[in-house]
């Protein structure tokens, strides 16, 4: 049992450190706890795929071409990392439609209800949170995934020099944060996967991630499996502390994993702004992945505007953080591949994460050929082309 | 005259509530246990009014034998009840024969149950139960609001489901023990405060730092102290502990001085005392304290558990609810916290109105001749003449100050 304040042993230094990047970190963590990160089982994956892959296709866009503006609710934290050169693009009008973000802290429930209200056109939620939408009768907006934004940011920790592996952790027990979100149910499958299923590792949930800090911090040899930003605060923290597994990695070599990420954020579109403005969500696209590219060669010059943006709370903990939150901007089929298999994985451990079914192949949002290679101003002078007859 | 040594014939009248006794039955029921020589008529309307006070003559009885064997004199005695408090009042006031009372108030209560006034209170409910559905259907967002109707189809769901008892069974355990070792707790809390006057000073800055300290830090820090099961037991009982406190502090406070030197000079014990004279003035108190607090314990305990999730709990439920998008359970469940609120407020209570009853008359009839004989043995055999004497001396002051 967990004795003292979390605190007591960490230098001042730290301390101070803490408290600050305290916020910042169970903001992020909120907002990933949800999304956390699951892979899709292969066979469930199948299962799921009996409602036909979607696929890209020759077309010209929907709607209309002429600029409009798109109103776009962000959670701060690893979703909104990777998106700062467009963010300050878009401040600068240096966009063919203008686009407002807006921050809405790490309550994603609070983003989710705005969609739903009609307040935004476009928004970044836990990756599970599409399809519960998806499957919400109650409400009255119809929405689709366009894009992932983060891979797996789950990473196994430890102060014993012994645990080299996912197999090491056979018979021991491991701290983890996010029970009944993502988490949970990514950590379930990866260990399925390698054969550690059955209990053969001890699980045991903490509520928040400090009491794990804590647990970390007091006990010896002790294993945790956290996402970041959480690591990279726990570093600070801990004196010796090794990340030996990385769990996306482990998701990436199982046998069932079949070409299924494990997601922890995506972006989610009104589907009735998308059919009006198509254009619109394209260059968000080209936009956000140019952003993802730009962020992950000047991780410095990336992590400095942080604060300034508004995407998280501490500078330098983002710089430590951004080359392990698995910043991607996944699309199209890719996009489909990642995400409905980690959809399917979460769906076999408990459907109600995902709203009770899998949804349909028309949730995936699967951009015209060659769209998000076409240049904005050129497809909008010439509606009546395909974006692949744009290209060449 | 009643017997000095606790040998007394019974009145058949005396098994019924004492507001109903007729002038004449009290004034029988005086002279057989009030001093020789006293006057009745004199005592009668302080008597009435101490009746109507909720104070019980059969329980008075034996401190007025045990005033009369003191040596205290009639006049000196009624000196004492008047200035204890009760005042003379119309002595017919509670002149009504009881075969009448018990129809007039039987129908009475049926007359309430069909009243217009809940007739009024049902149509509110209703009212707002209308804009509720209708606030749903203009709001037009099931991710923020849920109407009764859709809420009850929710609630209905969760009903059916294997669980939901055990769940609810689970929360309400954590929130009950949590309430009643703080209600436990406070109490002797506040009697050690108020008897040792170190303890207070000792205890009032922590209860004052109980107060102010928000919930949420409690939450936090305990999460790390003992874990998310114990978390809403423990929340609970800070959170309720100040409060039962506080009260109890301020009743035991509110006790009549006047009351505790009388039942001094009567040889009144302290167990004795605490019943019949504490508990009377720290009742009410420690009843709006609890109306609080109970409320309250279901407030943080069901927060806490929404902090924690443990397993099974309802708080979990909740977080499990939000997670998913769920505003329906979401409504639901909260209607169920409000309602195990509701059941676990009006059961302890009722409970504690029985504490709060008069006990007189319960502890009268509960072998009352075996009760009075130990009584007066007791003081027979262990009042030595000097504290006899000593007590005789502080009842003279008593009465001259007056």
């Amino acid at each position: 049992m967990c004795t003292s304040a979390n605190v007591s042993p960490v230098p001042a230094p730290s301390r101070r450190q803490f408290i600050k990047f305290a916020g910042a970190c169970a903001a992020a963590a909120a907002g990933m706890g949800l999304a956390g990160c699951s892979n899709g089982h292969g066979d469930s994956a199948s299962q799921a795929s009996s409602k036909a892959a979607p696929t890209v296709e020759d077309r010209t866009l929907t709607g209309d071409t002429d600029p409009t503006t798109v109103r776009v609710g962000l959670i701060m934290g690893p979703p909104s990392m990777g998106l700062s050169r467009f963010l300050i693009d878009a401040q600068s009008g240096d966009t063919y439609n203008s686009y407002e973000f807006e921050f809405c802290g790490v309550d994603y429930q609070a983003v989710a209800a705005r969609l739903n209200q009609g307040d935004f056109d476009i928004v970044t939620l836990p990756s599970n949170l599409g399809a519960v939408l998806y499957n919400n009768e109650d409400i009255k907006t119809k929405v689709q995934a366009i894009s992932v934004n983060n891979l797996g940011v789950l990473y196994g920790i430890t102060t014993d020099p012994n645990v080299n592996e996912l197999a090491d952790l056979e018979g021991r027990t491991a701290y983890v944060y996010g029970e009944g979100g993502t988490p949970e149910y990514t950590i379930a499958t990866v260990l399925e996967g390698h054969g550690l299923g059955d209990g053969k590792v001890n699980i045991v949930f903490k509520s928040t991630p400090f009491e794990v800090l804590n647990l970390l911090q007091d006990e010896e040899n002790c294993i945790a499996i956290l996402p970041q930003p959480f690591v990279a605060l726990a570093d600070t923290m801990v004196t010796g502390l090794r990340r030996p597994i990385d769990i996306t990695a482990e998701w990436e070599s199982m046998e069932s994993a079949n070409g299924s990420e494990a997601v922890t954020t995506h972006t989610v579109a009104n589907r009735e702004f998308l059919e009006e403005h198509e254009l619109a969500v394209v260059e968000y696209l080209q936009r956000a992945g140019a952003s993802v590219d730009w962020t992950l060669k000047n991780l410095d010059e990336a992590s400095s505007c942080q604060v300034e943006l508004g995407s998280f709370l501490n500078d330098d903990v983002a710089r430590q953080a951004m080359p392990y939150i698995s910043l991607v901007n996944l699309t199209g089929e890719v996009m489909y591949d990642a995400l409905s298999g980690f959809l399917a994985a979460i769906h076999a451990q408990n459907p109600d994460s995902i709203g009770g079914d899998m949804p349909g192949s028309d949730f995936y949002y699967m951009p015209p050929a060659g769209a998000l290679d076409a240049d904005v101003q050129a497809m909008a002078s010439a509606p009546d082309k395909t974006p692949a007859e744009l290209v060449g | 005259m009643a017997e000095q040594d606790g040998v007394t014939c019974r009145m058949p009248f005396e098994d019924r509530e004492p507001s109903s006794w007729s002038d004449a039955e009290l004034r029988a029921f005086m002279r057989a246990n009030a001093p020789e020589g006293a006057d009745v008529d004199a005592m009668l309307p302080v008597v009435r009014s101490a009746i109507g006070q909720g104070a019980d003559p059969r329980a008075l009885a034996p401190m007025m034998r045990g005033a009369a064997a003191s040596g205290a004199d009639p006049e000196r005695m009624l000196a004492m009840m008047q200035m204890g408090g009760a005042s003379p009042q119309p002595a017919n006031v509670g002149e009504r024969p009881q075969g009448k009372a018990e129809p007039v108030s039987a129908a009475g209560r049926v007359r309430t149950w069909f009243s217009p006034e809940r007739g009024k209170k049902a149509l509110v409910i209703l009212m707002w139960l209308a804009v509720w559905e209708l606030a749903d259907h203009l709001v037009d967002n099931r991710l923020v609001l849920t109407g009764p109707v859709r809420t009850l189809q929710a609630l209905t769901e969760q009903i059916v489901k294997a669980d939901f008892w055990l769940i609810c069974a689970a929360s309400f355990c954590r929130i009950a023990a949590g309430f009643i070792l703080a209600f436990a707790g406070g109490i002797l809390i506040a009697v050690a405060a108020h008897r040792v006057r170190l303890v207070r000073d000792l205890i009032e800055p922590i209860v004052g730092l109980l107060k102010t300290v928000p919930m949420v830090s409690f939450i936090i820090m305990l999460l790390i102290w003992v874990g998310n099961q114990a978390l809403t037991i423990y929340l609970s009982f800070l959170i309720v502990i100040p409060l039962v406190y506080t009260n109890m502090y301020a009743g035991l406070e509110a006790v009549d001085l006047k009351m505790l030197e009388m039942a001094c000079m009567c040889g009144m014990g302290r167990w004795r005392q605490f019943l019949y004279i504490y508990r009377p003035a720290f009742m009410p108190f420690l009843v709006s304290g609890c109306k609080v607090s109970l409320g309250m314990s279901w407030k943080s305990g069901i927060m806490a558990e929404v902090f924690g999730t443990p397993a099974p709990s309802i708080g979990k439920q909740m977080f499990a609810a939000r997670t998913f998008l769920d505003t329906p359970s979401l409504f639901a469940w909260t209607a169920v916290v409000m309602l195990l609120s509701v059941v676990f407020e009006k059961a302890f209570m009722a409970l504690l109105a029985r504490a709060a009853r008069p006990w007189g008359s319960a502890w009268a009839r509960v072998g009352r001749t075996s009760r009075r004989a130990a009584w007066a043995s007791r003081r027979n055999r262990s009042r030595p003449s000097s504290r006899r004497a000593s007590r005789r001396a502080m009842a003279t002051t008593m009465c001259s100050a007056a």
